[in-house]
């Protein structure tokens, strides 16, 4: 199968052209089409590129090496965010530890807290100074928020899932999702009340 | 990624759903995919590990550790358990189980009886004895001495302290021996002396004067004759 045909098939087919016969194109064509949205999704959950980077390589290596344990009625989408989400939440719990037992202070964490501007290569010339400063401020916010809901309302409201897909992220039930939801984003609203007046 | 399907309470939320929103894309780096690809071909797989590892708890069980290992140091070479017994907690032994054992005797002590041996310091080395059964009599106590010869003996036991609860005072003076009336002391109290009785004060008598007149007149009678003679 040539690369144009490969292009034309959808994810599930994609890695069930990888599974059966190691097409390491359909392979190549998935991180193509995934590699953007993931990166999203972790650098608004971890707040740091390079460590976002990172996760992203390692969900990419994860998926190479696992490929096998995808099963046909699950959506690839869901299971790739599974992987990344996963490997999210062990850096964050990894870094939260790291903070408690430092003797050194908490200089790392003070490192993690500073908002990572965005490489400005990466949007439109024409944004104004003002939603760069807004973005940094929602994303500050962001941070704020329990992982807990951070995680459902990255899901929801900037990546766009719907709330059976995040359940199947998440693997919670559909009613754990809609109320984390709801409290992440009030605790988001709290956070940004003087942004979203003006 | 379906689409956005507002609720009633999504309604509520709407501009913080907006703000999201509109949130810029963060995109991967340019090299992501090749340097992904050097990893598969490099077969490096080291992933950032999903367990949450990499905590250094050293420093947490160093105190724990040091408080251990000071336990034991302790107990293997400063602590030692008290292997004598507290003289003071010690229940008191009877006088009936005290015994002495001089090397060349044996003695037979008998429960039950008030048997009492001191070692005998009067008797000579020589003189190797088996003594058994103490015989308390009224006047003291003795003890019976099988001598090497088989003759059955019977001695008498010089106690320090006797029946009376006194002591031989004068017999510790004299060093217990056997002196001479001439060189003995005199006696001091006669304690632990059956014999002894006071036979009260002595009075001092004055001489008649004229009784020492006619006696000094004969002594000088007797004097003048030896001069004539």
């Amino acid at each position: 199968m040539d690369k144009k045909q490969l292009s034309s098939l959808t994810d599930e087919q994609l890695i069930k052209e990888f599974q059966d016969n190691n097409t390491i194109e359909a392979f190549e064509l998935l991180v193509k089409r995934y590699k953007d949205p993931l990166m999203n999704f972790v650098y608004r959950f971890v707040g740091n590129r390079d460590i976002c980077t990172d996760i992203v390589q390692d969900t990419m290596i994860k998926f190479y090496l696992n490929k096998d344990s995808y099963k046909s009625f699950a959506k690839f989408s869901t299971w790739i965010y599974t992987i990344a989400g996963n490997l999210a939440k062990n850096e964050l719990k990894r870094r939260k530890r790291r903070t408690i037992l430092s003797l050194q202070g908490n200089s790392d964490e003070d490192d993690d807290k500073t908002i990572q501007v965005e490489d400005k290569s990466y949007f439109a010339p024409d944004r104004s100074a003002d939603s760069e400063i807004k973005s940094e401020i929602i994303q500050r916010a962001l941070l704020k928020v329990k992982p807990v809901y951070r995680e459902v309302v990255i899901l929801r409201d900037i990546q766009g899932f719907s709330y059976e897909e995040i359940a199947e992220i998440t693997d919670l039930s559909i009613g754990t999702v809609k109320s984390r939801i709801n409290r992440g984003r009030s605790q988001l609203q709290k956070l940004l009340k003087n942004i979203y007046r003006e | 990624m379906g689409e956005k399907l507002y609720n009633s309470k999504d309604a509520k939320q709407k501009e913080i759903i907006e703000i999201l929103s509109k949130l810029p894309g963060v995109k991967a780096p340019d090299n992501f995919e090749f340097n992904l690809m050097t990893r598969i071909e490099n077969g490096s797989f080291e992933i950032r590990s999903d367990q949450p590892v990499g905590i250094n708890l050293r420093w947490v069980y160093l105190p724990a550790g040091a408080m251990v290992s000071a336990v034991v140091l302790f107990f293997v070479f400063v602590y030692q358990p008290q292997e004598f017994e507290n003289l003071l907690m010690q229940k008191p032994t009877m006088r009936s189980e005290v015994s002495v054992n001089k090397a060349d005797t044996m003695v037979l002590a008998q429960p039950g009886e008030d048997t009492e041996i001191l070692a005998d310091s009067k008797k000579g080395n020589d003189d190797v004895a088996i003594e058994s059964n103490v015989m308390n009599e009224s006047t003291g106590e003795y003890k019976v001495v099988v001598q090497p010869n088989d003759v059955v003996k019977k001695e008498k036991i010089d106690f320090l302290f006797n029946n009376r609860k006194e002591i031989a005072l004068d017999n510790y003076l004299n060093g217990n021996e056997n002196n001479s009336p001439k060189n003995k002391r005199g006696k001091l109290v006669s304690a632990g002396d059956p014999a002894f009785d006071f036979n009260g004060f002595y009075v001092r008598n004055e001489k008649d004067q004229e009784v020492m007149k006619r006696l000094k007149a004969q002594m000088d009678s007797l004097k003048k004759l030896n001069q004539q003679k």
